[in-house]
């Protein structure tokens, strides 16, 4: 029985630093904070993060303090760009000749102040007159004009003689001074540009601000964007999650279902939906969400197929949890990373689409604006106001390559396999 | 093989067969009906219309009689464009649709493989990074933005190329560099991870080890295999074509099937919107179809059961 005797030195007590040894010497992270930590030091992700919030913030926020609405239209003011070439007409007032001829006074730093007085509108000798503060004002096209017909005449001419080179000929046109801007009869040269301060990204064709129409535009593509993907995650999860879990026949028609919906060309079937049912935000949303939570089902079908043999589910059914529960509470949140990934990379898809049918013709209706229905409007104009298309292309580009950016990110992020 | 061949083309069928009959449920419950935007029509003569165009009967005849109409190639006349079937009309559009989209296809394989294989030999350098960039700004930038784009610098600023129509070949360029840009920057991204997939492979080492050239090993051991993956990308690279048609053809004015669909669909050309639609879809399974058949023919590593 030797070995039952105890050294007293055993009950001696331990040094500080023995004691230290069992210790986890860095706090214990849990999935999402080691994910966050990664994506982090990820410098693409983090400005994509950073610019969605702006992105949200502002299409949030800046409709409330802004000082024109939406589809607030001022019919003087209509088309008129961001940077303004002004004439001086003496006595430090300035006006701007916008691409239709109508002369507009403006103050020297740009804001537009009124249109002014038409006096006449000689078609025949395409010149106006303005009166502005008791002098004449008289802006003269006819030289562009006569450009211009020269150039149409050319170009029949091209039809039948491949020799006439019309791309020089056009460029020529190019160059032409679009009018001439005289006072009292002293022809005066535009003074400076200036930039438009009370429209900073100018006006469309009905005088809209277009500034708060693409902040506008943000608020319906981002809304589409997140509700779509909404819906997408629930019916995705609902789908899936039941698919995976039963198994067998169940999953074997419900993927067949799938099979036969992703064969299907979606956007063509988004369309039709769309000109069945009435047109309107509600409605992009269902048709998007009805043809798009394909890819979510699959995903989650393949997590819960991979998941629902391990432990932690038996630990949950022994314990009487309901099939919601277990779906919601214990399969779920182990799978947010996929799923995660998955919804960043739907909503610019969902902005796509919407952008898509709102381009076609087929989106929310005027006078509500999104990116696509923005663009679609600028196309008409493109050559003569080149800005209006500008504006919502640049936000609709960015958004999406931040989410796509963000969407990489996280993928980086969230993938178990890279951790270490 | 056989066997696979054969499930593929029922499937297909049966996909065919849910995509006429969803197009036709969906275009029963549009509210209203083509005639009621007309002047008020007097019961008899709304009768007599009814029973020109076969509203008339009970749905599930119309049903038949819209299976069989399509089966024979009767896609029934057009709604607003009087006196012109929908045959006839998606007939004179097809020719242009389809040249844009064949030179598209081969611009976009050609281009992507090559930019892919480029960006994959020279991992991590200047070139890579270059074929990345790019194929992240394609794959972001929507196709309507890249178009009006174009048609600004190009034929607006530049004169190089003229803005609308389809008289030359000068007039394709935009159509199809614009229709190609999403498809071009996805695929140099597969192509390239699938080469940097297979250049780890044991079978690369031993053809060098062999001492093969360079190029041999290239062309001949990693662009075979890694170019497998690339055809299964062929379907859905059609179906966005497809899509990408419809507005790039109203940015360009080219008078084809994606204009007409895009145009009937804002005058509620019913007929033609259901023929189009119906058109195109199976256009595009039976494309995806031969694809998969090509596919299976290809690659002797997989067995099908």
């Amino acid at each position: 029985m030797d070995h039952n005797k105890i050294d007293s030195d055993m009950w001696k007590a331990l040094d500080e630093e023995e004691k230290d040894a069992e210790k986890v010497a860095r706090p214990s992270l849990t999935y999402m904070q080691d994910a966050w930590r990664r994506l982090r030091k990820n410098k693409v992700a983090v400005v994509s993060l950073v610019g969605i919030i702006l992105i949200i913030l502002s299409a949030v926020f800046v409709p409330f303090v802004w000082h024109i609405g939406y589809s607030e239209q001022v019919l003087d003011f209509s088309n008129i760009p961001p940077v303004l070439d002004i004439y001086n007409v003496g006595d430090d007032k300035y006006i701007y000749v916008t691409k239709e001829y109508k002369a507009i006074q403006v103050d020297a730093d740009g804001t537009l102040l009124k249109k002014c007085t038409v006096l006449k509108e000689d078609v025949n000798n395409r010149t106006c007159l303005y009166e502005l503060d008791g002098s004449q004002i008289t802006v003269d096209y006819s030289l562009y004009f006569k450009a211009k017909s020269k150039y149409a005449d050319l170009e029949r001419r091209a039809q039948n003689d491949p020799s006439i080179n019309l791309g020089e000929a056009l460029h020529e046109l190019e160059s032409t001074k679009k009018c001439e801007v005289s006072v009292d009869g002293r022809v005066v040269e535009p003074e400076k540009q200036v930039r438009n301060k009370t429209y900073i990204m100018g006006t469309d064709y009905l005088g809209r601000d277009l500034f708060i129409r693409v902040i506008h535009g943000a608020r319906i593509s981002l809304l589409v964007g997140f509700a779509a993907a909404l819906v997408n995650f629930v019916i995705g999860v609902f789908y899936g999650g039941i698919s995976g879990y039963f198994g067998g026949r169940v999953d074997n028609v419900m993927m067949r279902i799938c099979d036969t919906i992703d064969s299907i060309p979606t956007t063509l079937y988004v369309i039709l939906f769309m000109v069945v049912l009435e047109a309107g935000l509600g409605t992009i949303i269902l048709a998007l969400s009805i043809t798009y939570w394909v890819g979510m089902a699959r995903i989650v079908r393949g997590q819960v197929l991979a998941m629902k043999e391990q432990e932690f589910v038996l630990a949950a059914l022994s314990l009487g949890a309901s099939l919601p529960r277990i779906l919601g509470r214990h399969l779920v949140p182990n799978m947010m990373g996929p799923i995660m990934v998955a919804i960043t990379m739907q909503i610019p898809n969902a902005i796509f689409t919407e952008a898509f049918l709102s381009f076609v013709g087929l989106g929310i209706s005027a006078p509500m604006a999104s990116w696509g229905s923005l663009c679609n409007d600028a196309l008409g104009g493109l050559f003569t106001y080149p800005y209006q298309l500008f504006f919502p292309a640049i936000a609709i580009s960015v958004t999406m390559l931040a989410f796509n950016l963000l969407g990489d990110g996280l993928r980086d992020a969230l993938d178990p396999k890279q951790r270490k | 093989m056989g066997r696979y061949i054969f499930k593929r083309v029922v499937s297909a069928i049966v996909t065919i067969w849910f995509i006429m009959t969803l197009t036709f449920v969906l275009m029963m419950n549009i509210p209203g009906d083509p005639f009621t935007e007309d002047k008020v029509l007097s019961p008899e003569i709304k009768q007599a219309v009814y029973a020109k165009y076969g509203l008339d009967k009970p749905v599930f005849e119309q049903y038949i009689t819209y299976m069989t109409n399509y089966m024979t190639g009767d896609f029934g006349v057009s709604f607003k464009k009087v006196g012109l079937t929908t045959k006839e009309i998606i007939l004179s559009g097809f020719p242009y649709s389809l040249k844009i989209g064949a030179w598209a296809s081969l611009f976009i394989i050609v281009g992507g493989v090559a930019m892919g294989v480029a960006a994959a030999l020279r991992q991590n350098r200047l070139t890579d990074r270059g074929v990345m960039i790019l194929s992240t700004l394609g794959a972001t930038i929507p196709s309507f933005v890249l178009a009006s784009v174009f048609l600004y610098v190009f034929s607006k600023q530049l004169g190089w190329v003229p803005s609308f129509g389809v008289g030359t070949w000068k007039h394709y360029i935009g159509p199809i560099l614009c229709i190609s840009a999403f498809n071009l920057a996805f695929l140099a991204r597969l192509t390239r991870t699938s080469v940097l997939e297979v250049l780890q492979q044991d079978y690369i080492r031993t053809a060098r080890a062999k001492g093969l050239s360079e190029f041999t090993v290239v062309g001949k051991h990693v662009l075979r295999n890694a170019l497998i993956p690339v055809i299964t990308y062929i379907g859905p690279m059609i179906a966005t074509i497809l899509t990408g048609s419809f507005v790039i053809e109203k940015v360009f004015g080219i008078p084809g099937i994606g204009q007409l669909f895009t145009s009937s669909i804002l005058n509620r050309d019913y007929t033609l919107i259901m023929g189009i639609t119906v058109f195109f879809a199976v256009f595009l399974v039976v494309l995806v179809l031969i694809v998969d058949i090509i596919y299976v023919l290809i690659d002797p590593r997989i067995k099908y059961d």
